[in-house]
């Protein structure tokens, strides 16, 4: 079975060098893309962008016709990478591909960052939201997210919750469900989704606040429970568990993921790239790889994205201020 | 009963002539990124990933695990032969590698790295067969607490990894911690100690120090002694220890192997530490602790061993649990989760070809590479022969790539330069930089697991010695620092302090 695997992927590759000798010999006036276009993923290999960006520049080196290398530039929790398209040439050659992420809705309120959000970037198109959510273990007392809310409204302080950082989406959540339920845990902040895991696991904390797509294979397992997550409705990639909504607890701190280039860059990139994402994005083979990574898939176009992002962007920053975050402590 | 059908089933997948080849070309491409120096197993896996959509999911682990553990084979070779690590783990290697080189022993030198792998490799994958759920259970009571007390041992033990002054090792611990505490607060999240500069907010890298102080700086060491030592005397004849070397060298394996294994399942276990802890352990219990850092063949063995164990370890959690302990291992759980499948404590029952298949390929892998690095050991030694004019350029330029390759970061390359110059101007003045590197690699861990340890207990430092494994490794230090004092202060009767310059 392996070996007919081997040959699909060969097929393709015919296919894509013939594509690249076609284009190598480009007419005056080349229309765009005519070298290849570097897709910045801000995180280290494995993380939660990482997984999906990678199967879908695969997918869409055959619509655009160039190859579609992704690089790597983690650092700064994502303002490392996004700089670096901030700062890129706006000609559609480097695009960020997992913009729309905490550091580009939630720290610019928090810090000064040396990129704006708003105005450094053209987005593309959106590809998954995500919710966080709240887990315990399968063999915690609280079954409910009521029941969680009641023991620690008695017991303030005591209940104990891993996140992945100050300031994080994830945290925003946590800190929200404490001030509209009136409620005191104590924080413990960690280096990402698998550390609070495995704090969690081991029974060091009584909860955490994690991005639900990494930890989703744990609910299956039976190891550990969903109370609630962060998305507007249920998604029946996560069948049980409520939405925070639905609990009466309003706010909206989801993880959103979406293509972006420098702000400039001329619409008829912007289209092509977004046309070739968009096909990539539509293959089955896409869709089924977001299915089993347990993202829900999210796609709008340009000049929704556009729209959908500056919304995003207003509303954590009201949220922000509402919740007193702060870095400093 | 159960297990040796299940083995006998895993070999059965492992041995499939498809698994084999992609078996064959994990290791491959594995030995060739551990030899480059800086060039890391993240790097080529992360390159890999989408191919594995294409292929089914076990030759797919099967290849990316080999990539792993070949880089761990692979890391040693600079090491032993030109003083760079090819790879951060084997930095200890260099220790006593590179002097058995200078020695005329680089062969033995291999050999013993290659053969320690391989042993340690067999009993990863044995443990790993015969213990992996209960295991990886017992690695979860890992938390803050417990990790602030094995790190805390972990920095006594350092004390006794390097060969020169006490005084000027410490000075490097020191430095080293400080250079550790540069980037952003783990758990206020604010910048300290980086002057304004954006880049330094994720603190100074492991790879670039490592590959600064010892790529680098041994580069512009060599070139002014280049007519003293126009080339190592290495004879091709001794290529393979002796047998009272292997025995020499049998304990420490085991030892290593037992240790490698131990810090894998570790929640942010990083292989480089159970290197650092073997060789300080092998140089405790030495009879003859002076010939550490003189070419010492049991300071080879025990953290090449230690180093592989640690690979094998990492899968425990991975597999039983679903749960990444860093970041290769996170890239393994895109594999398997991009295949659909949930690794979790019912892998073991619902997918046994995934598991004991990967398991079985995974000890066939250590006997490839071990048939496979022997015979390159001569073509490696011979690498040696090709003049410094052109060396020494190449080697500053895989330094470069190496670096850049892991966060494609144009600022780590300037880091890397300005610590080669810092490691030359130290090593001058006969600083020894295993402890620096120490110090940067257990600062940032230290702090963060203090912290945390702290805040679960609400400020209150009776948790240190309340939780059980933690309370273990207090005293383990306690009684590593009292007996080493008492040795010391006997040995400073005797003669003061003879023995311990180079």
């Amino acid at each position: 079975m392996g070996l007919s695997g081997k040959k699909r992927l060969g097929k393709e590759w015919v296919i894509v060098v013939i594509i690249c000798l076609g284009i190598s010999i480009p007419p005056a006036g080349a229309a765009f893309p005519e070298k290849p276009v570097t897709a910045i993923v801000a995180f280290a290999p494995g993380g939660a962008p990482d997984l999906l960006c990678r199967p879908l520049a695969d997918l869409a080196k055959k619509y655009l016709g160039v190859p579609i290398p992704i690089l790597n530039k983690p650092g700064g929790g994502g303002a490392t990478g996004t700089l670096e398209v901030a700062r890129a040439a706006p000609d559609g050659y480097t695009i960020l591909f997992n913009f729309g992420g905490g550091e580009h809705l939630v720290r610019p309120h928090l810090e000064k960052l040396p990129y704006d959000t708003l105005n450094d970037f053209q987005p593309i198109m959106m590809t998954s939201y995500y919710p966080s959510g709240l887990f315990v273990k399968e063999d915690s007392p609280w079954k409910t997210l009521e029941e969680f809310v009641q023991h620690a409204r008695k017991n303030p302080g005591a209940v104990r919750y891993a996140h992945t950082g100050q300031g994080a989406v994830n945290h925003l959540n946590a800190l929200s469900l404490e001030r509209e339920a009136g409620l005191t845990l104590t924080g413990i902040p960690t280096g990402g989704g698998g550390q609070a895991l495995n704090m969690l696991l081991g029974g060091h904390v009584e909860a955490a606040q994690v991005a639900v797509p990494v930890v989703w294979p744990q609910v299956e397992a039976k190891q550990v429970r969903c109370l609630a997550y962060s998305l507007p409705q249920r998604s029946e990639l996560y069948p049980g568990p409520p939405t925070y909504r639905e609990k009466g607890y309003d706010f909206r701190f989801w993880i959103s993921q979406g293509i972006a280039a420098p702000k400039g860059t001329p619409a008829e990139a912007v289209k092509k790239l977004h046309d070739a994402f968009a096909a990539a994005f539509n293959e089955k083979i896409f869709q089924q790889t977001m299915q089993t990574l347990r993202f829900p898939p999210y796609y709008l176009n340009t000049e929704d994205t556009v729209k959908y992002l500056a919304e995003m962007y207003q509303y954590y920053g009201q949220a922000v201020k509402k919740l007193g975050v702060t870095l400093k402590k | 009963m159960d297990l040796l059908t299940n083995v006998a089933h895993g070999f059965a997948v492992a041995l499939d002539p498809n698994n084999l080849f992609f078996c064959f070309i994990g290791c491959l491409a594995g030995t060739l990124i551990g030899v480059l120096p800086g060039l890391g197993p993240l790097a080529a896996i992360a390159f890999l990933l989408p191919t594995t959509l294409y292929i089914p999911v076990v030759p797919a682990l099967i290849m990316l695990a080999g990539i792993y553990y070949g880089a761990m084979y692979g890391g040693s070779t600079t090491s032993i032969l030109l003083n760079i690590p090819g790879e951060a783990a084997s930095v200890v290697t260099c220790l006593d590698g590179y002097q058995m080189a200078l020695q005329g022993r680089a062969g033995v030198a291999l050999g013993i790295s290659a053969i320690g792998s391989f042993v340690a490799g067999t009993v990863g994958v044995v443990i790993l067969m015969v213990l992996a759920p209960p295991l990886a259970k017992l690695a979860l009571k890992f938390g803050p607490p417990e990790y602030t007390s094995l790190l805390l041992l972990a920095l006594i033990v350092i004390a006794w990894v390097g060969s020169g002054e006490p005084g000027k090792a410490l000075m490097m611990v020191a430095l080293g911690l400080a250079l550790g505490l540069v980037g952003t607060d783990p758990i206020t999240g604010n910048p300290r100690y980086t002057f304004g500069i954006r880049d330094l907010e994720d603190g100074i890298g492991i790879v670039p120090v490592a590959i600064g102080v010892f790529g680098i700086s041994e580069v512009f060491l060599n070139v002014e002694v280049i007519l003293q030592r126009q080339s190592l005397k290495t004879t091709f004849r001794k290529l393979l220890p002796s047998l009272r070397e292997m025995r020499q060298c049998f304990l420490p394996m085991i030892r290593g192997s037992f240790l490698g294994f131990g810090v894998g399942i570790l929640p942010g276990g990083n292989p480089i530490i159970s290197s650092f802890l073997s060789y300080g352990v092998e140089k405790k219990v030495s009879a003859h602790p002076e010939r550490f850092g003189h070419g010492a063949i049991e300071g080879v063995a025990g953290p090449e061993a230690a180093n592989n164990a640690a690979t094998s370890g990492a899968f425990v959690p991975l597999l039983s649990l679903g749960v990444p302990n860093n970041a290769v291992m996170a890239l393994m759980l895109g594999a398997i989760l991009i295949h659909g499948i949930i690794p979790g404590p019912s892998l073991i029952t619902d997918k046994p070809q995934l598991f004991w298949g990967l398991l079985c390929s995974m000890y066939i892998g250590n006997a490839m590479l071990l048939a496979l690095n022997l015979p390159l050991i001569g073509i490696w030694v011979r690498v040696l022969r090709i003049p410094y004019r052109i060396l020494f350029p190449m080697i500053l330029i895989f330094c470069l790539i190496g670096v850049y390759s892991i966060n494609a970061s144009i600022f780590e390359m300037f880091l890397v330069t300005l610590f080669g110059v810092f490691g030359y101007v130290m090593r001058k003045l006969d600083y020894e930089m295993a402890p620096l590197l120490m110090g940067v690699v257990l600062a940032p861990m230290f702090e963060t697991a203090l912290r945390q340890a702290l805040l679960l207990s609400r400020g209150s430092f009776s948790i240190f010695v309340t939780r059980p494994i933690s309370a273990f490794f207090l005293i383990a230090s306690i009684l590593f620092l009292v007996r080493s004092g008492i040795s010391r202060v006997k040995k400073g009767k005797g003669d003061s302090r003879g023995s311990k310059r180079v």
